[in-house]
């Protein structure tokens, strides 16, 4: 009941802002913590005028570098009902975490759903109408469905995240243990769908244009942070306009060998705790990927709250969340002095993104230790400062 | 780790965590003196650095300087001219157009801009004239204005007339690189801000990306002056490039010309004393920009240009044309430029003209300012006892908080656009607020004051990073606030809340720094937000009233 009642004060909140200020995702949009240019609803809005319009495949040049499917999304509901495919994919998402919290050790549904709409990163995020929502939304529908045993629904929900937004794949590994684990099924027979259904997502996306274009468009780009166009929360960009193009390669290998060297071990050290693996990981790339945004971490805090017994053992809330309140101020300070009144430069901004991955970092370990705190001995004894 | 948490947990069972945070309220207020402190501490030998050229292409006063003998004839002419315009009351027209004949006559293309204030009505017509630049690209350009009347109303002749000998002087000559305009706006103020606004966005004859601007100020008709004063105080705590001011304060001083800063003393005789004195008048100028006073430079801010006022102080030391010799030799510097302004210091307070202290110095002081609230919300945290945490009282707070400035906010900017109806509606969500936030439980109210007080932190050191001086003034305003709660004396609550009171505070600051009445002077402030878009009302109401009323709410 009290579910339904944050849904639907949720949709009347989206309906509300729709009507009153049907620009607001425009004014949103052009924050940089909100959207990044592969995510950004501007440039699926150019790929739909290119491709309905013009009749021209959105993937000439580098403008639209987003999935297929979100074209086909897009110009299949009507414009004006642009805005409610945001507002359901939030909703569906709400219940899909909601669902999945029922069913474990954690925060009462309702506490969770409202934690995923309401928190001021998500809740922008959306309003800014970043299309990252959608595949996060896709990633908490495959929890969803694991929640009630469907394995084959969650891995559907899974494999149509990663072809929306490529980095879900790199948190496959550790979603098929965690998937054969809850469903009392082989990792081979998940493994398996899982390549079924992305095959079958591939096909799918590569049916509207009839091209494969879209996976140097939207996979390689966003691999290699080809489009530095607009600055983002993240550490790639600063180090990326820097460099000279000879060195690219190199750093891209090293910076994308950082995101997939967390996978295996974690695996290996955390084997009682899948779910936690898998969380981190969500924060760990949301944080370090090329393209970061802030709806990612509104997902990862709100994937905190899943696992109750890990989240009270966290002891230095206070300090992440001042962290948070700090970096949400000054981003948008430093932002306007640099762009805005010329007055800053690039390494304001690019300090305040430092505070950010420094706050999340300490997020990690504290998520960590509380998880090991956690495994030790369930967290009763309250003297144990070292184990 | 281990070993500091061991530290951590053997602090915590003894009294020594409990003896420090009965230290807390001290160390705030030792925060905010030590803050203020350094501020008197940096015009001390030895803290301060002397003003030097970053950008070599500035070559500053490197040419002779040929605006003479024969433009002192042309200067004296025009003035005469325009001075008769000016007693026989000739209407605005007409002498707009005699302003564009006079133009015309040195083959300087001129054009005129109808501007009107923001509720629309006609406002003025401003002058400007276009030198093209001989080599170049044709897509960078600099500024010469000199507006009718100056900052204090005056009739400015002689900068008007030094302008129309410079555009004379300047069509002669064959090394322009960027172009040059030459603009005469009716006002100091919204007419120039106007035109700079139109030139980015309306207005049909442009001559490229303004990368400097110079504005004239000579409201005398003697033809000596004593020295020149250099304003650069933008709006909205933007300041023009260290570098722009050095270059115009060496050809000057190149010029034997004397130079003061912001009103202040001249180069020559310098102490403590009267740095300080130049501190503070920085520190005024940019907390009140957009109120009252603006040098007309700061009109040209928003739209990454670096602007500077040169003003003649009336005297008897220097002729006439060596105030157009300054700004010849500056302009020429501009001129030089290969790329915009961008190696010197963006964040500087000047102390004197030829000395300055860059932002790592004096930032710390308005950041302990507000680190003082921070150490406040620390002290009541470890105060309160462990059963009035709950995050309930705190998600109220932190909505009722968020509810108060949203209120607040859009009450200040239908207030401003004199949208009555919304902003009724606004001052009645504000009611309900404050309503609410009274009758709060005795938790919620302890955590209303935790979240006062770190927001308070968080926005003030923000707003530091922007405003410098706004975020000072607005934090010694409000410090009293860090320590108002539930928990303290009533009668400390009563006096704090007193003493920075809106009703008091607008009285004592509009009264005292700008000699206005209280209603004078929220009518400047929002005068200053719709005219020339300063953000200082939307920050006293962001910041300043939700603070003091949610303080005052929870004090009930």
């Amino acid at each position: 009941m009290r579910l339904l009642l944050i849904l639907l004060s949720y949709v009347g909140l989206r309906i509300c802002l729709h009507v009153l200020f049907p620009n607001l995702w425009v004014s949103l949009s052009s924050f940089v913590e909100l959207c990044t240019p592969i995510s950004s609803f501007r440039s699926t809005k150019e790929g739909l005028y290119l491709f309905n319009q013009l009749s021209v495949s959105p993937y000439k040049g580098n403008i639209f570098q987003q999935s297929p499917l979100m074209i086909a999304l897009f110009t299949i509901v009507p414009e004006q009902l642009h805005f409610l495919v945001f507002t359901f994919v939030d909703v569906f998402a709400a219940y899909n975490l909601a669902s999945f919290a029922s069913t474990n050790m954690s925060y009462s549904p309702s506490v969770v759903a409202a934690s995923y709409l309401f928190n001021p990163f998500s809740l922008l995020s959306s309003l800014a109408n970043s299309t990252n929502v959608i595949g996060n939304s896709c990633i908490c529908a495959s929890l969803g469905f694991l929640g009630k045993k469907k394995a084959a629904k969650s891995i559907f929900f899974f494999s149509l995240a990663c072809v929306l937004m490529v980095y879900p794949f790199y948190l496959s590994f550790n979603y098929i243990i965690l998937a054969a684990e809850w469903c009392n099924s082989r990792w081979y027979s998940v493994t398996f769908k899982f390549l079924f259904f992305i095959c079958c997502f591939f096909t799918l996306a590569f049916i509207p244009f009839q091209s494969w274009k879209f996976l140097n468009s939207q996979f390689v780009s966003a691999i290699v942070m080809r489009d530095l166009s607009r600055p983002n929360i993240g550490l790639w960009w600063y180090f990326f306009i820097e460099l000279f193009s000879e060195f690219r390669p190199f750093y891209t290998c090293v910076f994308q060998l950082y995101l997939v060297s967390l996978q295996v071990p974690l695996a290996i050290r955390f084997p009682k705790q899948k779910l936690f693996a898998f969380t981190l990981l969500v924060g760990f790339l949301a944080t370090f990927k090329p393209y970061p945004e802030l709806s990612d971490i509104g997902l990862y805090i709100t994937m905190l709250l899943l696992n109750k017994p890990v989240f009270d053992l966290m002891h230095h809330k206070v300090y992440e969340i001042l962290g948070f309140v700090y970096f949400a101020a000054l981003s948008p300070a430093f932002y306007y002095l640099w762009i805005s009144s010329g007055s800053g430069n690039a390494n304001f901004f690019y300090a305040i993104n430092l505070v950010y991955a420094a706050t999340m970092i300490v997020l990690f370990s504290d998520h960590t230790w509380a998880a090991i705190r956690y495994e030790y001995d369930g967290g009763k004894d309250k003297t144990v400062t070292q184990i | 780790m281990g070993l500091l948490a061991i530290l951590l947990a053997k602090t915590n069972q003894g009294t020594f965590l409990k003896r420090i945070v009965g230290k807390l309220p001290f160390c705030s207020v030792l925060c905010a003196l030590v803050g203020l402190f350094l501020l008197l501490y940096l015009p001390v030998d030895g803290q301060f650095r002397k003003t030097y050229f970053s950008e070599n292409a500035l070559l500053p006063h490197q040419g002779q300087t040929f605006f003479r003998s024969s433009d002192w004839v042309v200067v004296n002419g025009i003035r005469d001219e325009i001075r008769s315009y000016e007693e026989n009351g000739m209407p605005d027209f007409l002498k707009v157009g005699l302003t564009k004949n006079i133009f015309e006559q040195f083959d300087v293309k001129v054009y005129t801009h109808d501007w009107s204030h923001a509720d629309g009505s006609f406002g003025g017509t401003n002058i400007y004239g276009i030198v093209r630049a001989t080599r170049g690209t044709q897509n960078e350009a600099a500024v010469i204005a000199a507006p009718w009347t100056n900052m204090e109303g005056r009739f400015n002749e002689g900068g008007v007339a030094v302008l129309l000998g410079l555009a004379r002087h300047f069509t002669k000559w064959t090394m322009l690189h960027k172009n040059l305009i030459f603009v005469i706006p009716s006002n100091s103020e919204v007419a120039l801000r106007r035109w700079v606004d139109a030139y980015h966005t309306t207005l049909q004859h442009t001559a490229g990306n303004i990368e400097g601007a110079i504005v004239l100020d000579y409201a005398s008709s003697s033809d000596k002056f004593q020295h020149i004063d250099i304003g650069f105080e933008g709006l909205n705590g933007q300041l023009p490039n260290l570098d722009l001011v050095n270059t115009a304060g060496h050809s000057a001083m190149s010029e034997f010309v004397d130079i003061s800063i912001l009103g202040s003393h001249i180069s020559r005789a310098q102490s403590y004393s009267t740095r300080l004195h130049t501190l503070f008048r920085n520190i005024y100028q940019q907390a009140g920009a957009g109120i009252v006073n603006d040098y007309p430079s700061a009109m040209f801010s928003g739209w990454h240009i670096d602007a500077i006022t040169l003003r003649a102080v009336e005297g008897n030391r220097n002729d006439i044309t060596a105030f157009g010799r300054v700004c010849e030799s500056t302009f020429r510097s501009i001129n030089n430029l290969l790329e915009h302004f961008h190696q010197s210091f963006f964040f500087y307070l000047l102390l004197s003209p030829v000395s300055f202290v860059s932002i790592a110095q004096y930032l710390p002081s308005a950041i302990l300012v507000a680190f003082s609230f921070s150490l406040m919300a620390f002290y009541t945290v470890f105060t309160v006892e462990k059963a009035a945490i709950n995050s309930l009282a705190l998600l109220k707070a932190i909505f009722a908080y968020s509810f108060l400035v949203l209120s607040f906010v859009g009450f200040g900017y239908f207030y401003a656009v004199e949208n009555m109806e919304l902003c009724l509606l606004f001052l009645a969500t504000l009611s309900i607020a404050v309503i609410a936030i009274v009758r709060f439980g005795s938790d919620a109210k302890m955590m209303m004051r935790i979240v006062v007080s770190i927001i308070l932190g968080v926005l003030l050191s923000t707003l530091a990073t922007i405003n410098f001086s706004l975020a000072l003034v607005l934090g010694i305003l409000l410090l009293p606030l860090a320590f108002v709660g539930p928990n303290m004396h009533d009668k400390l609550n009563s006096v704090l809340l007193m003493i920075s009171n809106p009703v008091v505070v607008t009285t004592v600051v509009g009264g005292e720094a700008f000699g206005l009445l209280p209603g004078e002077f929220i009518d400047k402030m929002v005068e200053g937000y719709i005219e020339l878009n300063s953000w200082t009302w939307l920050i006293v109401c962001a910041i300043y009233l939700p603070a003091w009323t949610a303080a005052s709410c929870i004090c009930i």
